[in-house]
């Protein structure tokens, strides 16, 4: 049997420069992989690894991409202002009740200007509303985000086209298929936070499989976080942030489950949280070398926006040592193993060859 | 010295025991008390899904980053966030993993040592068994030692007997020449004599016929026997004396006197005689004879004498006489003189 290395990007808005600074350390010992999934930033970052189609150029290309992102941020803020930006912790500031300083009424209010909140809540509670046409409708109008995706989108043109991204490197993304923005949000909070609940499988699709005019969709969808981003249509169904799905078990953010199913026999999975609940013994006869962050990567919401050029440049560097931690001492040990299995298979070689050779003093 | 031969009686072991299953590696895991059953589905799985294996390792490695991460957001997590976690169970779910993670890493210690010690007793099986091999070499070398030390004795036996036999037939061969030159040394004698007395000497003159004869034999192979040969010197006078013989019987008959009267000293030549003989010899016998003893000197005075006359050199005075017994003594001596040094 053959194995197959496979990459997963999880999802962390701009703690991706992380992942940035793990394929850093793979390009650097010359470590090639045969599929990539991701999720989210990870979707996006591994766009551009697998339209490249190498680890090595991918991860240089990445470097360029966050490097610009450092000094430009890819968060433009659309809805508030028709002529202008405004930075992303600034919306946070004014938006989010985890901001101290607004109360989260005033938050709330705030938030209902952009989303009709009061249907999803019906929804929520109605069944009968739930499946309805007019709610489908108000479904695919109400995918409306405060942040725009054109920047996004305009990388992937930039350097993952879609036919390079057909050509390109096995690669999967993960979506969630939306059911409204506070149904999606409250599911979350209750997978994730309160673990009433979790919210259901996400989708996971092989871009080379998809029709040309959607792979861009699907991967603006993977990483459209919802509130923030605008959900994609996609054949009728609007899709978000494929790490909405299996929140608690963190397998929608994490998303290994595609490349187990591919065949792959080895996975380096990359983490963009502290202590993710993701396990590696819910998978069977696959080898997982999981880099995890060994000092705190930060968990504060605002950090998913936080296109800095210090926190990047100290996400990459991070990356980068817990790369060489993780994956340099599973490859050392591998290393060493292998060498120690030659050498046990000269010893037997050689021990047969004296054994067969018919040496007979007498003789 | 009780560690080696306890490795040997286990490399015998091993080696007896390898002979009967067929197979090294089966053996030693079934050593662990793995039925070979679970031996042959335990290979069928590493030829087919190596990666398996290599899964032990991975999980003991990669599995302490896993618990250090979750030991890290354990440790950072405040009171009120700790009973949060707790009442919703994230305590709980977090420890599990870094149980998991635990239990996984021990099992994965335990199976990597348990493989090693299999690894390590492989490695001193083979280790036993090359010591064994290296054993037996050195047996076999010292067999081996100890024939050719043997066969250097027989060996250095043999070429001093073929010295012996080169020696021998060296002899033998010196012998054979001996003879041979011996023979013929003789035969040139009687030759010579038997030459003589046919009278196909033609040179006028007993004086110079004996010159004749002794230049003959002198220049072949009575002259190289006795004057360049290595030979017993006895043989060398024995032939020499063969010759004073002949030669004073050949004299006695041609002289007309009684064999044993020509040693008296009374019988003499005249200067005049020999002189007057040499006068009819031709220019050409002159020219020769005087050629053929160039060699002679004052220390050879009868040779010396023949030389000048030949020359035309009238050196004694002609009433002088030489006693014939003394010529015939001396021309010999003159002419193989040398031989008893040889």
């Amino acid at each position: 049997m053959n194995s197959k290395l496979g990459l997963v990007l999880s999802g962390g808005g701009a703690k991706g420069a992380y992942q940035v600074g793990v394929l850093q350390y793979m390009a650097e010992i010359d470590m090639n992989v045969d599929a990539v999934s991701g999720t989210s930033i990870g979707a996006l970052n591994g766009a551009v690894v697998s339209a490249e189609k190498s680890l090595v150029k991918g991860a240089n290309v990445l470097l360029s991409i966050w490097s610009e992102l450092s000094v430009c941020s890819p968060m433009k803020f659309q809805g508030l202002q028709s002529n202008g930006f405004i930075s992303v912790p600034e919306i946070f500031t004014l938006l989010l009740p985890r901001a101290q300083l607004v109360s989260p009424l005033e938050a709330l209010s705030k938030l209902s200007q952009y989303s009709d909140i009061g249907e999803d809540i019906r929804a929520w509670f109605d069944s009968d509303y739930k499946n309805s046409e007019e709610y489908k409708i108000k479904l695919e109008e109400d995918n409306k985000g405060w942040l725009s995706s054109a920047p996004s989108l305009d990388i992937l043109n930039k350097y993952a086209s879609k036919d390079k991204l057909v050509k390109g490197l096995e690669f999967y993304v993960g979506l969630y298929e939306s059911r409204g923005v506070v149904a999606d949000f409250s599911e979350y909070v209750k997978g994730d936070y309160l673990r009433f609940k979790d919210t259901k499988e996400s989708q996971f699709w092989r871009v080379q499989d998809l029709p040309l005019e959607i792979v861009h969709e699907a991967i603006l969808a993977s990483a459209a976080l919802p509130i923030f981003f605008n959900g994609r249509v996609i054949k009728g169904k609007v899709y978000r942030d494929g790490g909405v799905g299996g929140a608690a078990t963190q397998s929608g953010n994490t998303p290994v489950r595609p490349l187990v199913d591919s065949g792959c026999t080895h996975i380096i999975v990359t983490h963009l949280n502290d202590g993710s609940f993701w396990n590696r013994h819910d998978f069977f006869d696959v080898n997982f070398i999981e880099v995890r962050p060994r000092k705190s990567i930060s968990n504060s919401i605002t950090d998913l926006m936080a296109f800095k050029p210090e926190a990047i440049e100290k996400w990459i560097d991070q990356g980068y040592h817990d790369a060489k931690r993780c994956i340099g001492n599973v490859r050392n040990a591998k290393i060493l193993v292998e060498e120690n299995k030659a050498a046990q298979s000269t010893i037997d070689n050689q021990i047969i060859h004296l054994d067969d050779d018919d040496f007979d003093v007498n003789g | 010295m009780k560690k080696l031969a306890s490795n040997l009686r286990e490399s015998a072991r091993f080696n007896q025991q390898v002979s009967d299953s067929g197979d090294s590696k089966s053996h030693v895991l079934t050593q662990f008390g793995i039925s070979p059953e679970a031996v042959e589905m335990l290979e069928v799985s590493q030829q087919k899904h190596p990666h398996i294996i290599d899964g032990v390792l991975v999980d003991l490695i990669n599995g302490i980053e896993v618990i250090a991460d979750h030991v890290k957001v354990s440790k950072s997590r405040n009171f009120p966030s700790r009973i949060l976690d707790s009442v919703l169970g994230k305590s709980k779910e977090r420890q599990d993993i870094i149980n998991q993670n635990v239990l996984c890493g021990l099992e994965a210690t335990s199976n990597w040592l348990q493989r090693h010690e299999g690894d390590f007793l492989e490695i001193r099986l083979s280790l036993s068994q090359t010591l064994g091999n290296v054993i037996k070499n050195r047996d076999a070398i010292k067999v081996l030692q100890q024939r050719s030390n043997s066969q250097d004795v027989k060996v250095g036996r043999m070429i001093g007997v073929l010295n012996e036999i080169i020696l021998s037939a060296h002899d033998t061969n010196n012998r054979i020449d001996e003879l041979n030159y011996r023979d013929k040394a003789q035969s040139h004698l009687q030759s010579e004599i038997d030459r003589w007395e046919s009278g196909r000497n033609i040179y006028p003159g007993e004086f110079v016929q004996l010159y004749n004869l002794l230049d003959n034999l002198l220049h072949g192979d009575f002259g190289f026997y006795l004057n360049y040969r290595k030979s017993e010197p006895i043989e060398k006078e024995r032939l020499k004396a063969n010759l004073l013989d002949k030669c004073r019987i050949l004299l006695s008959n041609r002289l007309g006197i009684e064999t044993g009267a020509v040693l008296n000293s009374e019988h003499c030549w005249s200067m005049d005689e020999i002189s007057r003989e040499c006068g009819l010899l031709s220019n050409r016998e002159k020219e020769s004879l005087s050629y053929l003893s160039m060699w002679s000197s004052a220390d050879t005075p009868m040779t010396h004498l023949l030389h000048s006359l030949v020359a035309g050199r009238n050196v004694v005075h002609k009433r002088s006489v030489v006693v014939i017994p003394r010529v015939v003594d001396r021309m010999v001596n003159e002419h193989f003189s040398f031989c008893e040094s040889n």
